[in-house]
């Protein structure tokens, strides 16, 4: 039978147990060793007794502990040691409790597929492992070596991953967050560039804060969001250079050099300086070619309409393959013409490499950003919510409810690692385990090396030497 | 040192009650404060909660909530991404493990050498009061290619592959058999993304092994037990007396054969080849028109099957042998 389980992570009583709840880690951080100075050695084997039952075997009641106990220790000798001199010793006591390791529900708990070696047992029973292929529902199974067990994913995503909220907690939450999405969203309406600098400067001090931890929401450079940021602005940017490349014909380029200079400009144009700015260096001196050879009349003209009724002479609208209306067919305009296609076609490539070669300018970026932040419809009240099960949700950092993405799973989802999980990660010595496939294989029963035990546990050699001394007299 | 600390101990373990009265301490019980905080340190509640002090001083460590829950600034609560373990260390941290001060008026010792100070455990040293247990290292999602094409399309035995790549040849064997089950899961298509993001998740938050630094020691042979006892023989002064026939008198086979025979097994040992299995003797009878059933047949010795008229039976006893039969059901086999 089990021992029953009572305040087993009381801050008071300050036991370590075999589990990753947040109190064990706070009864793990600020432990103290015993002070074995002020103690008979009767209080010493019994205080070092209760803190390493507290943690090996906690739920095995003391009687059937006492049958598992192994006298023998398991160590191993190095026979190159001799070679290498200043070998450290063995540290054979810190087997005391390996028997316990080869248990079934111990292999699941070390291999990291359960939280607690209480709920690696509730795994066992429940039906959720498997010990070469075939279920067994014996925590106390004992383990051979190259014995390859799996426990069910589902299980172990449970197990490592964060808890899964109620719908109420989730709605809290996205309540929340709604609430400041409108606020914000608000503020960068009123203020875009204002709001984009907080917005750098706060993901700058986050990425600063959470340099190499893996923090679900922080983006980190050379990961995929980063990418996927990227290829957007790309396709921004080509999509408005598809734009200005469509809005470009030889009527409007024509209008452009006309344009250009203004018409009641006394200065005798001399040069292509005026015309560099829109087409550049190269292209400047076609257009001014242009210009030179337009009658001066249509440089002279004020209005728009009558530029444009000037141009149409120049450059016909085509309508089931005859000009409309009046077309010039002296041999300046054709030669007009024919310049004004060669200048097209390289004025489109010009634009091409342009947008190529440049930036995208910090403007045109918030531009982008503060025209795709919009407004999230409000959430319905929780009493319309409770009764449909679900509600709609869609922010940029998450799609759907918070937590329950998908609220058949007993986990977290999308899947997130529970909190203070690399503190009780502990990859064993005597299990290879296989993560996407939650399978692991019982090397061998774990041993002590000079230096080291392959034996996990949160006290020394000390606590164990007296632990093993009470053990080895039957509990005296 | 014991005797010492019996004198030691024999004046408290008594304490005085009233003007006369004797009573004896049957257990005294010392409650768990942190080692690092001073006596009456007493932080304030969360909220201005009731709280009790352990929960105080517990609220104090994990510092501040955000609205999910989260100890965002405790620099336990998300693992890393570098391929670096993120064990407490509170000897060097006193007490103080959030990533950044909570105000700028908060007192911190920030004095470089305490700085300097820092880590200086061992990062693969996952309990701060134990420094004999440390975390293994992950192989590389490479290095495990690497040993299954060499063993399965090379054809090198796992013996060799344990000398090319400083892993036991039980650790080899059992890369090859994950990698199998690994392989098959992906081809139906069971590593669905919930569960490929925790494994990579587990992948990252683990050091990583290389074979010239962390290599294992492949020369290590159980101790024999008879070797934990002493034994005590005469001899003369002048007769030399070595470790080999300290072994002889101890009944021990020579290391190097117990090392060998240790690397034989496994299935893609070069043993395996040499080696038929051994034939027990078993055999399917075949079957008839009619036989619902095939019967195996399996010899085995009287006295080792069934139950044998006289013999003691007890089934109190708390040694009591277990077996598991071919579905996982447990039972007590007679021995």
């Amino acid at each position: 039978m089990t021992r029953r389980a009572q305040n087993l992570n009381s801050l008071v009583r300050g036991r370590i147990r075999s589990s990753m709840n947040k109190y064990n880690l706070f009864n793990l951080y600020k432990k103290n060793k015993p002070n074995f100075k002020i103690m008979t050695l009767y209080q010493q084997k019994w205080a070092a007794k209760q803190e390493t039952r507290g943690y090996h075997g906690e739920h095995i009641r003391e009687e059937r502990w006492q049958s598992l106990f192994e006298k023998k220790l398991e160590g191993v000798a190095q026979l190159d040691a001799s070679l290498k001199g200043n070998v450290p010793s063995t540290p054979m006591v810190l087997q005391t409790f390996a028997s316990l390791e080869k248990r079934l529900d111990y292999a699941v708990f070390r291999s990291l597929f359960a939280s607690s070696v209480r709920q690696s047992k509730k795994f066992i029973l429940n039906g959720h492992v498997k010990v070469n292929g075939v279920i067994i529902k014996h925590p106390g199974f004992t383990l051979n070596p190259g014995d390859i067990f799996s426990v069910d994913p589902e299980r172990v995503l449970e197990a490592l991953g964060a808890k899964k909220p109620a719908l109420k907690e989730a709605y809290k939450v996205d309540k929340l967050q709604v609430i400041n999405w409108q606020k914000y969203v608000k503020s960068v309406q009123e203020n875009p560039r204002k709001a984009w600098e907080k917005k750098m400067e706060k993901s700058n001090k986050i990425n600063s804060l959470y340099k190499d931890y893996n923090v679900e929401g922080v983006l980190k450079k050379n990961e995929s969001d980063f990418n996927q940021r990227k290829t957007d602005n790309q396709n921004f940017k080509l999509t408005k250079m598809k734009e200005i490349q469509n809005s470009i014909n030889r009527k409007s380029i024509l209008k452009d050099i006309i344009k250009t200079i203004p018409f009641d400009s006394t200065e005798k144009v001399e040069n292509s300086e005026p015309f560099k700015k829109q087409f550049g260096d190269k292209l400047s001196l076609k257009a001014f070619q242009i210009y030179q050879s337009l009658p001066t009349k249509i440089t002279k003209l004020q209005l728009d309409k009558d530029i444009n009724e000037e141009i149409n002479k120049f450059v016909p609208t085509f309508k089931d393959g005859q000009p409309i209306g009046e077309v010039y067919e002296d041999t300046n305009s054709k030669k007009i013409r024919s310049q004004l296609s060669e200048l097209h076609s390289e004025y489109l490539e010009k634009i091409r490499v342009d947008f190529a070669g440049k930036p995208l300018a910090t403007d045109e970026l918030i531009k982008i950003w503060s025209e795709n932040i919009k407004r999230h419809p409000a959430l319905p009240p929780f009493s319309e919510v409770e009764e449909k099960g679900s509600y709609y949700l869609s922010l940029p950092w998450q799609k759907g409810m918070y937590g329950l993405l998908d609220p058949s799973k007993s986990y977290f989802t999308p899947w997130k690692p529970r909190q203070f999980l690399p503190v009780f990660s502990i990859l064993p010595k005597h299990i290879e385990i296989s993560f996407s496939t939650c399978h692991a294989v019982y090397l061998r029963d774990p041993v002590a090396r000079p230096g080291e035990s392959e034996v996990i546990s949160p006290y020394d050699e000390d606590i164990h030497e007296r632990s093993y001394m009470y053990y080895i007299k039957n509990g005296m | 040192m014991f005797s010492k600390s019996i004198i030691d101990s024999s004046a408290s373990s008594v304490k005085t009650v009233g003007y006369q009265q004797v009573s004896q301490v049957r257990y005294r019980r010392t409650l768990a404060y942190p080692f690092y905080s001073k006596a009456g340190n007493i932080p304030p509640a969360r909220n201005g909660r009731k709280q009790t002090v352990f929960k105080r001083l517990m609220d104090e460590f994990l510092g501040p909530k955000n609205y999910k829950g989260e100890y965002y600034l405790n620099k336990y609560t998300y693992p890393k991404n570098n391929h670096s373990t993120n064990y407490i260390d509170p000897r060097d941290e006193r007490g103080n493990a959030l990533l950044e001060p909570l105000s700028e008026f908060d007192v911190r010792e920030t004095d470089d050498t305490q700085n300097n100070r820092r880590r200086s455990k061992n990062p693969l040293q996952p309990f701060p009061l134990n420094s004999k247990c440390f975390t293994n290292l992950q192989i590389s999602k490479e290095t495990k290619a690497q040993i299954v094409e060499d063993i399965l399309v090379n054809q090198i035995s796992s013996q060799q592959a344990a000398l090319k790549y400083g892993l036991k040849i039980q650790r080899i064997e059992a890369i090859l058999k994950l990698q199998e089950v690994e392989n098959s899961w992906e081809q139906q298509g069971l590593i669905k993304d919930d569960l490929k993001k925790m494994s990579e998740t587990m992948y990252k938050m683990f050091p990583l092994f290389k074979s010239d630094k962390n290599a294992e020691n492949l020369t290590e042979i159980p101790i024999p037990k008879e070797t934990l006892q002493s034994r005590f023989l005469t001899i003369a002064e002048s007769e030399p007396f070595g470790p080999i026939d300290a072994a002889k008198e101890f009944n021990l086979e020579p290391a190097a054969v117990t090392l060998e025979r240790l690397s034989e097994g496994g299935e893609h040992s070069s043993h395996n080849q040499a080696t038929q299995k051994k034939d027990d003797g078993s055999f399917i009878a075949s079957m008839y028109k009619g036989d619902k059933y095939a019967f195996k047949f399996t010899p085995v010795k009287v006295g080792k099957v069934g139950y044998r008229y006289g013999r003691v039976f007890r089934d109190n006893r708390k040694d009591r042998k277990v077996a598991y039969d071919a579905a996982g059901n447990k039972y007590y086999p007679i021995d």
